[in-house]
């Protein structure tokens, strides 16, 4: 197997033709599909032509939006690949439109004017029907490289969520914090067993051979840790399929020791936002690495997808920077082999054309390492 | 005899509306007095539910304040505003102020935040981070001490608290003091935030409170008995209340309600925990509040757990 394989992480913003349909729009995708060497386009460009768009259009345009993305990251040169969730809302509504036993309530604030859609759990909860495996299916129908699908994970959907089921049972506990944490455990674990698990299964019978699971909630509450761990342990019980762990903008000590019970293959961590944007392999200006002493102590036998590509910026990190980040993750963590090379997160904040500048210079920085190595 | 009453302890959520109008507004879509037109609508309704549910104090709602630490990191020379962190363990971020050099006040620092006049007179609640909460969140690159900083703050708020209880009159003031029950802190550093509390609330006349949440609040006790407040307020979904039982706190409020969770608490289980409590220890004051912020919450049901205050505290004067 080579040194530094290449993946994505997740999102990629909007499909141009998803957005508004303009003169312009049009224009911009063709040039992205032609770049991209999309096949069909003429069909895809007949359909933004029209005047009014049936149901059955907006359709065949998602399925586009997602050929584009898987294309996008394939012809940048990555291995592993996904379609930037182009199908999804956003990681949390989407699958708990999925799901009985839960009511959204409405939106809450995150930061200043941005705001999710928050809904509580207000009974055991039930699968409507598995939320990606249609998904799945059309990704796999025309991917040409290898392909990791993410979904949510079990703690995250219970941490973002409101609780009016499972706090009941313990209402009558003294200590609150002692009634919260089990409150949480029993919300978690039924979502893992009774949500995340059976969608896991029907993706892997419908061929799926690699899963990433996102919790970026996970490390907010560091003395949970062990609950995540248990309800990702439930949900791939089993399961034969690569298993990616991503969390994203954390304080990664916190994981551990706990991370060493994860059945996990591999885990996905943002490095490159807390690095410095100079060249060189050592301490001081990869900072943004420190952690991986951490894996190289407790996890060796985890693969470490360390982000070389910070996705909040526009800065394009040239191909040497990629490189000297893979070189010193490879040089801290101790085995080379284990180390990945990736995006701290997804891309939905970046415009396609600085997003593909960036996938480029991923896959040219792994390929300078790799000959480093060699 | 014992008095009963309630609050609220913090901000409310803004409307989806609300929401997209700040949208708007940072889009340069609608200008600063059309924003402030829908801020001043849902400011009126949201005094009008405090007011129908018979409530002691009023917020104004909050609605210009991103997060707890803005205005005052807004309005201070010395302190810029960063990128976002975390707000405790929270879903949510608020924006790091940075320190600089030693913070002095520009203007009045609240004025553009405060809707005093929509209040009825004496009922009027002002909300402020705690010196401690304030300074510790943010990042010092000043290169003065904590205690430096933390009198520096003290002194600055307070100039602005006596200023606007002679212009408007303040019913209660309350610091929101969420660091200083985050983690176990040592006596040197409590009984320090305690004199810098001191000189932040001097010559105020309204009610003084200091609002623990997010952590226990038996991590700050016995210590904050000392401090020169009038109420002591607690998270009761962090601190146990039967141990919180064991100290002797004249002047109390209970966040017995849960600001972060959508469920209604059961009045008739709310009123037993209370009467255990009221069993073992009997204050002079006693307070029925949420445990936090309601900002955590939809506007719908930020309002149902203010209606649920007054049904607590209907339900509490009929016993006791």
């Amino acid at each position: 197997m080579k040194l530094f394989p290449t993946q994505e992480v997740g999102s990629l913003s909007r499909a141009p033709f998803l957005k508004k349909i303009t003169l312009k729009t049009i224009e911009e995708t063709k040039a992205w599909g032609e770049k991209l060497g999309v096949e069909d386009l003429d069909k895809l460009l007949s359909i933004l032509e029209k005047e009014k768009l049936t149901e059955e259009d907006t359709k065949i345009l998602y399925d586009y939006a997602s050929l584009f993305g898987i294309r996008f990251f394939e012809s940048a040169g990555l291995d592993v690949v996904w379609d930037g969730e182009q199908k999804r809302i956003e990681m949390y509504e989407h699958p708990l439109r999925y799901v009985k036993g839960f009511k959204f309530h409405g939106v809450v604030k995150v930061w200043d004017a941005e705001f999710y859609r928050k809904g509580a759990f207000i009974d055991r909860p039930e699968l409507i029907k598995p939320y990606h495996l249609e998904e799945f299916l059309f990704v796999k129908s025309k991917a040409r490289r290898e392909v990791k699908i993410p979904l949510t994970g079990a703690y995250t959907l219970a941490e973002w969520s409101f609780d009016e089921y499972y706090i009941k049972k313990y209402s009558d506990l003294d200590d609150p914090v002692e009634a919260r944490l089990r409150a949480k455990e029993d919300m978690t674990i039924d979502i893992a067993e009774k949500i995340i698990r059976p969608n896991i299964i029907s993706l892997v019978e419908a061929g799926a051979k690699r899963i990433q699971i996102d919790e970026p909630a996970v490390t907010s509450k560091p003395w949970e840790v062990p609950i995540m761990i248990d309800a990702l342990n439930r949900s791939v019980k089993g399961i034969n399929a690569k298993i990616t762990l991503h969390i994203c903008y954390s304080d990664y000590t916190k994981l551990f020791p706990h991370i060493a019970e994860a059945k996990i293959h591999q885990v996905s961590i943002e490095c490159a936002n807390r690095d410095t944007r100079e060249l060189g392999v050592n301490d001081e200006k990869r900072p943004g690495y420190a952690i991986l002493d951490y894996f190289r102590e407790y996890t060796p036998w985890i693969e470490v997808a360390t982000g070389v590509i910070d996705v909040h910026t526009d800065f394009i990190e040239p191909p040497e920077l990629v490189r000297d980040r893979l070189l010193y993750a490879a040089k801290k963590h101790g085995d080379p082999s284990k180390i990945i090379a990736c995006n701290d997160c997804g891309l939905r904040t970046r415009s396609w054309e600085v997003a593909y500048r960036k996938e480029e210079n991923l896959v040219r920085g792994a390929e300078l390492a790799r000959k480093i190595m060699s | 005899m014992l008095e009963i009453n309630g609050f609220v302890t913090g901000a409310y959520p803004r409307s989806e509306e609300l929401i997209k109008a700040f949208r708007k507004y940072f889009k340069k879509e609608i200008s600063r007095e059309e924003l402030k037109k829908k801020i001043l609508d849902e400011v009126k309704e949201i005094v009008e539910v405090q007011s129908t549910a018979g409530l002691k104090y009023i917020v104004d709602g909050m609605f210009e304040w991103h997060d707890l630490l803005r205005p005052v990191a807004e309005n201070l020379s010395g302190v810029e505003i960063n990128g976002l962190a975390r707000w405790f363990d929270n879903n949510t971020f608020y924006k790091k102020p940075i320190i600089t050099r030693n913070i002095s006040s520009k203007d009045s620092i609240l004025k553009d935040y405060i809707y005093p006049e929509i209040i009825p007179p004496g009922k009027w609640k002002l909300i402020l981070p705690d010196p401690y909460t304030f300074i510790s969140l943010s990042e010092n690159r000043s290169g003065l001490k904590l205690d430096q900083l933390l009198f520096r703050y003290a002194e600055l708020l307070n100039e602005e608290l006596v200023e606007l209880e002679i212009e408007y009159g303040i019913g209660q003031v309350q610091l929101s003091a969420p660091s200083l029950v985050w983690s176990k802190l040592d006596e040197d550093t409590l009984y320090l935030v305690g004199d810098a509390v001191e000189e932040m609330l001097k010559n105020v006349k309204a009610e003084k409170m200091i609002h623990f949440f997010f952590g226990d609040g038996l991590n700050v006790l016995p210590h904050v008995l000392e401090y020169k407040v009038d109420v002591l307020g607690f998270d009761l979904t962090r601190t146990n209340l039967m141990k919180l039982a064991e100290y002797d706190i004249e002047s109390i409020a209970l966040g017995i309600i849960d600001g972060r969770n959508s469920l209604i608490e059961d009045v008739e289980v709310v009123l037993k925990k209370v009467e255990k409590y009221l069993n073992k220890k009997e204050p002079r004051l006693l307070y029925i509040t949420p445990s936090c912020d309601l900002e955590f919450l939809t506007p719908e049901i930020a309002r149902e757990k203010t209606i649920l205050i007054k049904r607590i505290v209907n339900a509490l004067r009929e016993i006791f």
